[in-house]
Formats: C-alpha cells, sequence, structure tokens
C-alpha cells in the first residue's frame, strides 16, 4: 500500500508539468497580452492612444518580450522554490490570495456535494425501489431537468427568483464562515444549491442504477428470504454494496466542481478562485491562471487518491500494489 | 404596499443578457466595460439650466474655487479669473471676455445634507490606482480619483464651466502663454498642507518623458517637462508652448491629478499603481485601508479636513464590483445599492427604465445624450478596405436609424465625423440631405445611395461583392451591431462576411497589430468636452484607434491649426474643412452613430448633474442624500 501511495504521489510531478506547459502554451497561443491590456485598461470602448513603443516598453519590463520556453523555465524555477510569483495585472503577490480564496471555493464545493448527495442518493434509491412507477418517473424528470440545465442557467434562475419574487438577496460583503456563519451561509447556500442541482441528478441516476444492478443480486434475495423488512434490505445490503460506484462518481464529481463553480462564482458573487480565474484570464495574467491551475489539478490528483484508496477499503476484494 | 409588477419582460432581458454575459465569461469574453466621452451633448437637456458657477463654502478659511470672474484662459489679452467656460463641443474656445465679476452662488452649498455611506455597484475591477498612469475610466479613475484634486476642474453643478479646484484663481499672461495660479489652503489628507512644489512635482510627473501617461498624455501637447516654477508657497508659474485653444479644458480633465510630492515622490510607478494604500490626496474622500479585495468591492470615508468644507456631504461610500449585469440590476432592484457608480454608464441604458418601473420610482433612470460613437474602421492598408470605393459603399448602405432603434433601442442619434450637430455642415437637418443619409419619401433609406453604393463597389472590381471577416467583442451592442452590419451587407451587397468574436485582449492584439479587416465598434467614447479629443482618439498618429496611420498632409495641418485657433468661430470652421476632407478621403474610421450612455441613482441622491461626457465631475464632492426628498413620477428619469 505504502509503495502504492508513493508512486501515485511521484506521478503527480510529470502530471502537473505537463498540465503546466499545455497552460503556458495555450496562453502564449491565444492573441493579446496583458502589457496591452493593461495600457489600455481592458475596455473595449478605451485604448485611445496607446503607441506600439509604449506596449513594447511595458513588455519588456514585464518580461513579456522574452522567448516563452525561457519565461516558462523561470516560471518553474520560481515555483519549484515555493514563489508562485505576482500577478501581471495587479503587481501584487499571487500567494497571498490564493490562500482564502481556495478556502472559499472548497467549501462552496463541499456544500455542492453535500447538498447533492443528500437529495440525490435518496431520490436515486426511491427511483430504483419504485422503478416505473410515478415517483420513479418524477425522480428521473428531475435529474433530467439537473443534467440538461447548465449551472449558469440555474444561477440566474434563481437570482432572478429571489429579487424579482422574494425581493431579497444574500448580503453583498462576503462573511467569513467562522466569523459570521449565518451570514455565510446565506451567502453560499444559493450557490451551492446551484451546482447542487446540476451534481444531484448525475449521482441520483448513478445510484438509481447502482441499485437496480444490486437489487438483482443474490443476497439480496436471500436478505428478503429471511424476513427481512424492506428498509432493512436496502439499508443494510443493497445500498451499502451500491455505494462504491456512487463513491467513485463523488469523487470525480468533487474535482470537476472546484473548476465548474467558476461561473457560479461570479453570478453569487462568491470570492473563491473561479471568481480569480475569469478576472486572469480577461487580463492574459499566466502567472495567475498558472497558479490557480496547478492548485486545483494537485488537489483533483490528490481526491482520487484518495477516493481509489477509500474504495479499496470498501471493496476488500481490491488490494493496491 | 408592495406592488407585484408583471416581470416577463424583466425576466426575458434578464436572463437573455445573463446568459449571453456568461456565455462571454465562460468563452474568456471580455466584460464591457463602459466608458465613454464627451461631446456636444447638449449637456443643458440634463443638468437643466443649472446657473450656480462655483461653490465657495461660505465662512471658510479655504476658499475654494470662488466664482469671481469669467475669463479666458488661452487669450492673446491678459486675463485672470477662477473660473471659465468650458470650451467645449458647442464653444471649443473660450472668448475673449472682460472679467465680469459674479457673487458666488453657495445656495446648494448650504443646502447639503451631511450622511449615509453610499452603496454602488461598479462592473470592473481596479487595475491601476495612478490616475496620471492609468488609461481607463472604470480600472482608474473612477476607483481611485476621489482621493485628488485638479488645479482646475469643470463646476460640478454646472459643467459647462471651468471653476479653480486646488488653484483658488489665475492668471494668464498677454501672449497667452503664461499660466499662474495661485493655490486655496488645502491639506492632504496627512495634514501636510498642500504646496505649490506639489503642484510644480504633479505637472511634471504627468509629463515624464517616457513614462506612459494613458489619459494625462494631453498635457504634454501644451507643457514643457520641468518648466513650471513655485513663485511662492501658493503660486505657480505655468508656461505654456502656445496660446492654446484647449489647455484649460484639457487642465480641468479628471484625470490631471495633484499629487504630494512628500508621497508619490519617493514612490515607484509599480507601488503607486499596485496599492491605494500607497497614496493620498487633498481630495474629498480617504481611502479605506485594505478595503480593496478584488472583485469584490473598495470602499472610501469622508475627508473630514476637506478644504471646501461643508463638502463633501456622504460619510463614505461602498462600491461593489459586480460583473455580472443580470445580478447588478437585481442588486439595485432590491436596494442594496444606491446606484451605478459611476452614475452614467452605457452598460445600463437599455435597463434603467424597467428598473425605475421596477422599483416604483425608487431607481431613477439617467441618460447622457449622444456620447459614445459607432463606426466601422477598416484596415485601410489591406484589400479590399484600401479601396475608398469600397470603404464608401460599405458605409452607404449602412442605415444608421436601423442600428439606432434595433441595436440601441432608440438611445442615440444618426451622426458624423465630430459631435452631432458642432461644426455647421454637421447638423442634423444638414445630415438628412447628404449621401448616406437620405431617405426616400417613404421614410427608407434612399434607394438612390443603393444603387450607388452598388455602382462603387462594382466599380472597385466586386460587383458580386466579396468574403471578408468582421472583428467583433462578443458582448453587448458590439456583437449586435457586427450582426446587423453583416446582414446588410449581404442583403445590399452580397458580401459573405463571417463574425469573429473576440475578447478585449484578442481585439486589442489584432487591431495593433492591423491583423482585421473591419472592426465594428460600439460604445466608443471620448474624454473631453471638445472636438480636438476626437482627433486625439481617432486620427493620432501611433495609435490603437488609427492603428493604420490614415492620415493626409492638409488634415494634419488643420489638426495643428486648430490647436492653436482662439476665436471660436474660427475653430469651427476649421472643423468644417476637416468634416469635408474626411468626407472626400474616406478615412479608416467611418461612423454609424452617436448613442446615449445610461445609469441610475437613488431618487433620494440629490445634486447630481449629467456632465458633458462620463470622464468629467468625478468627485462626488457635491451630491448628497436627502431621507425626505420627493419621489418623482415614474418615467420621469432622474432629477437634480
Amino acid at each position: 500500500m505504502t509503495t502504492y501511495i508513493v508512486r501515485r504521489l511521484l506521478l503527480f510531478i510529470p502530471t502537473i508539468l505537463i498540465v503546466t506547459i499545455i497552460i503556458f502554451l495555450l496562453m502564449w497561443i491565444v492573441p493579446g497580452d496583458t502589457a496591452m491590456l493593461i495600457l489600455t485598461g481592458n475596455d473595449p470602448n478605451e485604448g485611445g492612444r496607446v503607441s506600439l513603443e509604449d506596449v513594447e516598453r511595458l513588455r519588456a519590463k514585464l518580461g513579456l518580450d522574452r522567448p516563452v520556453h525561457i519565461q516558462y523555465a523561470d516560471w518553474l524555477w520560481d515555483m519549484v522554490r515555493g514563489d508562485l510569483g505576482e500577478s501581471l495585472w495587479y503587481q501584487t503577490p499571487v500567494i497571498d490570495e490564493l490562500g482564502g480564496r481556495f478556502v472559499t471555493t472548497v467549501q462552496l464545493a463541499v456544500m455542492g456535494m453535500g447538498m447533492a448527495f443528500i437529495i440525490a442518493v435518496p431520490l436515486g434509491i426511491i427511483s430504483a425501489v419504485k422503478q416505473d412507477t410515478k415517483l420513479d418517473y418524477v425522480s428521473r424528470l428531475i435529474a433530467l431537468l439537473g443534467i440538461a440545465m447548465p449551472t449558469f442557467l440555474i444561477a440566474i434562475v434563481v437570482t432572478y427568483v429571489l429579487a424579482y419574487v422574494f425581493d431579497w438577496l444574500p448580503p453583498l460583503d462576503y462573511a467569513n464562515l467562522w466569523e459570521q456563519p449565518l451570514t455565510n451561509l446565506q451567502q453560499m447556500v444559493f450557490p451551492a444549491l446551484a451546482i447542487a442541482f446540476h451534481d444531484l441528478a448525475f449521482t441520483a441516476r448513478v445510484t438509481r442504477s447502482s441499485m437496480l444492478e444490486t437489487m438483482r443480486d443474490d443476497y439480496v434475495r436471500t436478505a428478503r428470504a429471511k424476513g427481512l423488512t424492506e428498509m432493512g434490505v436496502i439499508g443494510r445490503h443493497a445500498l451499502k454494496n451500491a455505494l462504491l460506484p456512487i463513491i467513485t462518481v463523488s469523487g470525480y464529481q468533487f474535482g470537476r466542481l472546484l473548476g465548474g463553480v467558476v461561473i457560479v462564482e461570479v453570478i453569487f458573487l462568491v470570492p473563491g478562485i473561479g471568481n480569480m480565474l475569469i478576472d486572469a484570464i480577461l487580463h492574459r495574467d499566466f502567472v495567475v491562471i498558472q497558479a490557480v491551475v496547478v492548485l486545483v489539478a494537485a488537489v483533483v490528483m490528490f481526491l482520487n487518491l484518495v477516493i481509489d484508496l477509500i474504495y479499496g477499503i470498501l471493496d476488500p476484494r481490491i488490494r493496491y500494489q | 404596499m408592495k406592488r407585484r409588477r408583471k416581470t416577463t419582460p424583466t425576466a426575458l432581458i434578464l436572463i437573455a443578457i445573463s446568459l449571453t454575459l456568461t456565455f462571454v465569461i465562460a468563452c474568456g469574453g471580455a466584460a464591457t466595460a463602459p466608458e465613454s466621452d464627451t461631446s456636444s451633448a447638449p449637456a443643458s437637456a440634463a443638468t437643466g439650466s443649472q446657473s450656480a458657477p462655483a461653490a465657495a463654502p461660505s465662512g471658510g478659511s479655504s476658499q475654494a474655487a470662488q466664482p469671481t470672474a469669467a475669463a479666458a484662459p488661452a487669450q492673446p489679452a491678459a486675463s485672470s479669473g477662477s473660473s471659465a467656460p468650458a470650451a467645449a463641443a458647442a464653444e471649443p474656445t473660450p472668448t475673449v471676455q472682460p472679467v465680469e465679476v459674479q457673487a458666488p452662488e453657495t445656495d446648494w452649498v448650504t443646502r447639503g445634507k451631511h450622511g449615509r455611506t453610499m452603496k454602488w455597484v461598479a462592473r470592473n475591477n481596479p487595475g491601476f490606482w495612478d490616475v496620471h498612469y492609468g488609461a481607463s475610466l472604470t480600472t482608474t479613475l473612477t476607483p481611485s480619483g476621489v482621493r485628488f484634486n485638479q488645479l482646475v476642474e469643470y463646476n460640478p453643478v454646472n459643467p459647462e464651466e471651468i471653476i479653480g479646484d486646488l488653484a483658488e484663481s489665475w492668471d494668464v499672461s498677454e501672449d497667452g502663454t503664461v499660466y499662474t495660479f495661485y493655490l486655496a489652503e488645502a491639506n492632504w489628507s496627512d495634514g501636510q498642507p498642500v504646496k505649490a512644489s506639489d503642484i510644480v512635482f504633479s505637472l511634471d510627473r504627468i509629463t515624464l518623458p517616457d513614462a506612459f501617461r494613458g489619459r494625462t498624455n494631453s498635457l504634454r501637447n501644451f507643457y514643457e517637462h520641468k518648466t513650471a516654477e513655485v513663485i511662492d508657497e501658493r503660486t505657480v508659474r505655468m508656461p505654456i508652448k502656445f496660446p492654446a485653444a484647449t489647455f484649460m479644458v484639457n487642465l480641468a480633465s479628471d484625470y490631471m491629478k495633484m499629487y504630494p510630492e512628500h508621497v508619490a515622490g519617493p514612490l515607484s510607478q509599480e507601488d503607486v499603481n499596485c496599492c491605494p494604500e500607497n497614496m493620498i490626496g487633498s481630495g474629498p474622500f480617504i481611502y479605506k485601508d485594505g478595503s480593496w479585495q478584488k472583485q469584490e468591492s473598495y470602499e472610501y470615508v469622508r475627508n473630514d479636513d476637506y478644504f471646501k468644507a461643508p463638502r463633501p456631504y456622504f460619510d463614505g461610500f461602498k462600491v461593489f464590483l459586480i460583473q455580472d449585469v443580470a445580478r447588478s440590476i437585481a442588486t439595485l432592484k432590491v436596494g442594496q445599492a444606491d446606484g451605478t457608480y459611476y452614475p452614467v454608464l452605457s452598460t445600463y441604458t437599455e435597463f434603467v427604465e424597467q428598473l425605475e418601473e421596477d422599483t416604483d420610482g425608487r431607481m431613477r433612470a439617467l441618460f447622457m445624450p449622444n456620447v459614445q460613437r459607432a463606426g466601422l474602421n477598416f484596415n485601410w492598408l489591406v484589400e479590399p478596405y484600401d479601396d475608398p470605393r469600397v470603404r464608401t459603399a460599405l458605409w452607404m448602405v449602412i442605415d444608421q436609424e436601423e442600428i439606432v432603434e434595433k441595436i440601441l433601442r432608440g438611445n442615440g442619434t444618426v451622426g458624423t465625423h465630430f459631435h452631432v450637430g458642432f461644426a455647421p455642415n454637421e447638423s442634423v437637418e444638414a445630415l438628412y440631405e447628404l449621401p448616406g443619409y437620405r431617405r426616400d419619401a417613404d421614410g427608407t433609406k434612399a434607394q438612390a445611395d443603393l444603387d450607388e453604393a452598388r455602382r462603387l463597389l462594382a466599380e472597385a472590381g466586386y460587383p458580386d461583392g466579396f468574403s471578408g471577416t468582421i472583428t467583433s467583442i462578443l458582448t453587448g451592442c458590439t456583437a449586435t451591431s457586427a450582426q446587423l452590419v453583416s446582414d446588410i451587407w449581404k442583403r445590399e451587397l452580397g458580401l459573405d462576411m463571417t463574425i469573429e468574436s473576440s475578447d478585449v485582449a484578442t481585439l486589442y492584439a489584432k487591431w495593433r497589430s492591423n491583423d482585421y479587416g473591419v472592426i465594428v465598434g460600439c460604445g466608443s467614447g471620448i474624454i473631453l468636452p471638445d472636438p480636438s479629443d476626437i482627433l486625439n482618439q481617432w486620427y493620432g498618429i501611433d495609435t490603437m484607434r488609427n492603428s493604420g496611420n490614415w492620415t493626409t498632409t492638409e488634415f494634419e495641418r488643420l489638426k495643428a491649426e486648430q490647436a492653436k485657433e482662439l476665436d471660436p468661430e474660427k475653430r469651427k470652421e476649421l472643423f468644417a474643412q476637416m468634416v469635408e476632407l474626411l468626407r472626400a478621403e474616406v478615412p479608416h474610421y467611418l461612423p454609424t452613430g452617436w448613442m446615449h450612455a445610461g445609469g441610475t441613482l437613488d431618487y433620494r441622491i440629490r445634486n447630481y448633474h449629467i456632465p458633458r461626457t462620463i470622464q468629467m465631475i468625478h468627485k462626488l464632492d457635491h451630491m448628497w442624500w436627502d431621507e425626505d426628498a420627493e419621489k418623482p413620477p415614474i418615467g420621469t428619469g432622474y432629477q437634480p
């Protein structure tokens, strides 16, 4: 097991390296650079009097005139030493902001996933147990809606309903969870709901199919033959075994959520890494983009490792070497 | 009783816009940031007939901006004063006027009420806190400007007029080339007095050779670096290069801020840009340390030692940074913010009237008429746009009324090269007599113009049209304009245009390197209330909007001549000649209309007078909150 973990951890290094190279090349290929945006204020209606000389001077100052591989090597060397660099746009250290924002995004993702899990699993179970009944149809319809509706649309609809039906919106000033938990929950519950609705659909469908499969297994039939109640059969036998694929999916969903909260954060004014990433992309601020991507990539890989390990614990048949 | 309004139209608009915006964001698109400008906007239409000239606080020891004289600043004859008519579109050059002493009107100053920390919504995150450096209204001036003063400013309650700001009064030499400014008694927010040396330092900092100066570079046209002198603690002598028609117009710009030498002197450019904590000013508000949370908000508190006491009236204000327009509108709808910051932003033009209804008249619609340009930017260096006949044909088939109606939703007008109606040959009536503007008897675009466009295109070698690319920003009226223009060209000329949507970064990269065919613009604004600003922005050499360096010898001659012409009528005539030249030579930029800017304020915010450009009057030291204000009837917009 230890060997396996070490091997997986070592694999993180080339994976992250490849991710950073891809992102760096993408940023290099996409037209536009920070220098031009700085001089024009990143505003489509500005930029009247920017001379090429100004642009070149600033590019040189920011180091953007150097060959791309040199820029990458410099950035990588700094990162290896724990220095994520300074934002090209704001000229402030990236690390100063990343930590707090990451925690906020993780909170949102955990809440979203939690809500999805709490709703999706019972929904999937009902759907499986009451297969081809009205309950099943309603449950599947909800799942279908969740899958069909993009998260940002759900976010907009939620905002609209709050503002125009209830004449209320969550407070604007972001409140820290530990300092003002109630205000924080007011602010986070709706974006969490928006992302949960999308994810619960997927989880519910996986739960349903997994439960259907499990319910047909011999040991479930045996449990019923022993005279166990239906609740006992479902809860103690079927669900326990059906959980494996659900957990696998949830792990994947969590990683996806970290990247998927971007639009929701913008609409609900959540100061997480999604908001930061959007801002950096619009400014072509590759230093910030790289930092966020490396962090998300590392977390996703770590989560995958944890899920794999949990999988092994839940299913004794699986042994890692 | 709370009224439940029918929500369908709002819902549709909100959802449609939000979908677009979020899609744009998802695709790495740019947030359209409003910004605009100047123009001949009939300022009085918005401001009413405000007469109160400079306000001097009664009884204060620092009599700021004493409105005692209306004198021409750039004048062959020696003059002096503390207020001057703003050389503007309607009246571009201060005329020779005898010094006329007026009684200061301080009525509004004493009527102002103190209190309340205002809450605003804005879209753009601050970028650069150095106002001398920054090139953007929304990322530099609006976040940072309230901390500082200029030497002179546009009168906040009568934007037609230039009055003293830190300068209490000033003299102009007989030949119009030396200005002497007499400073008011004022302090920086650390308690140090504002001295003449600070003013000299600021003027030299603005004109520092090789330093980028996005919005203040125009001072270099008038002032030679390191030539201003300290006469005494509160007197500055400032020579200019020539007697200039628009020197004061430029000096009064909100970007021409005065900095404290003892604070700004030791700081690097990066230090001033990056961190609002690093700088202080003499302005009405003081940045609240640590309040800037990126993509969230920033906050200012009242400067209790402001030299224009009893101003400012607000205890402070907080700006919430909300990229998503639908969320901004929703925020205003539920009363979480008191208005848009800066009050008139083009982003909100199409929503504010609905918002006035949705809030039962609490939020009032604001419009600044005809302050932004829409037009076609041709890359005149490449085929087929290098042929003036092609450019003319493509412009001539555009129905500007259709653009105003369908794209601007009525918030604009047909227009041409300079501010609507500025040059004698550019009145709206005159325009409708011209090719490209004419209408047939049934009100539709003149068939003769369509035929002429086809003839020109055929003559240029494209009888069946051609294929090309329109580059456009993904958002707002720019995107819809591009689609409409493409449709019109297809319908009338058989052109097969591909619309290449991009974000701001991509657009600018292509534009600056001349890697485009046509760029459709919508919402580009001007900075100063003078048509020379259009020359600077659209016809400057080696600049973004003239990346192909279009010009002619005669055009350059006229540009230079108007800068030195002090007689307003003669100067107008020079602009009329430029109009004729532009019509004949068909430049790289051809206008397709002028559009309004829009925003919203709570009706209890008093004394906001719509300036002549969106770039003017940003200190907010003249506005106050009146809880007892009477709510005007719905549909009447904001009343000062």
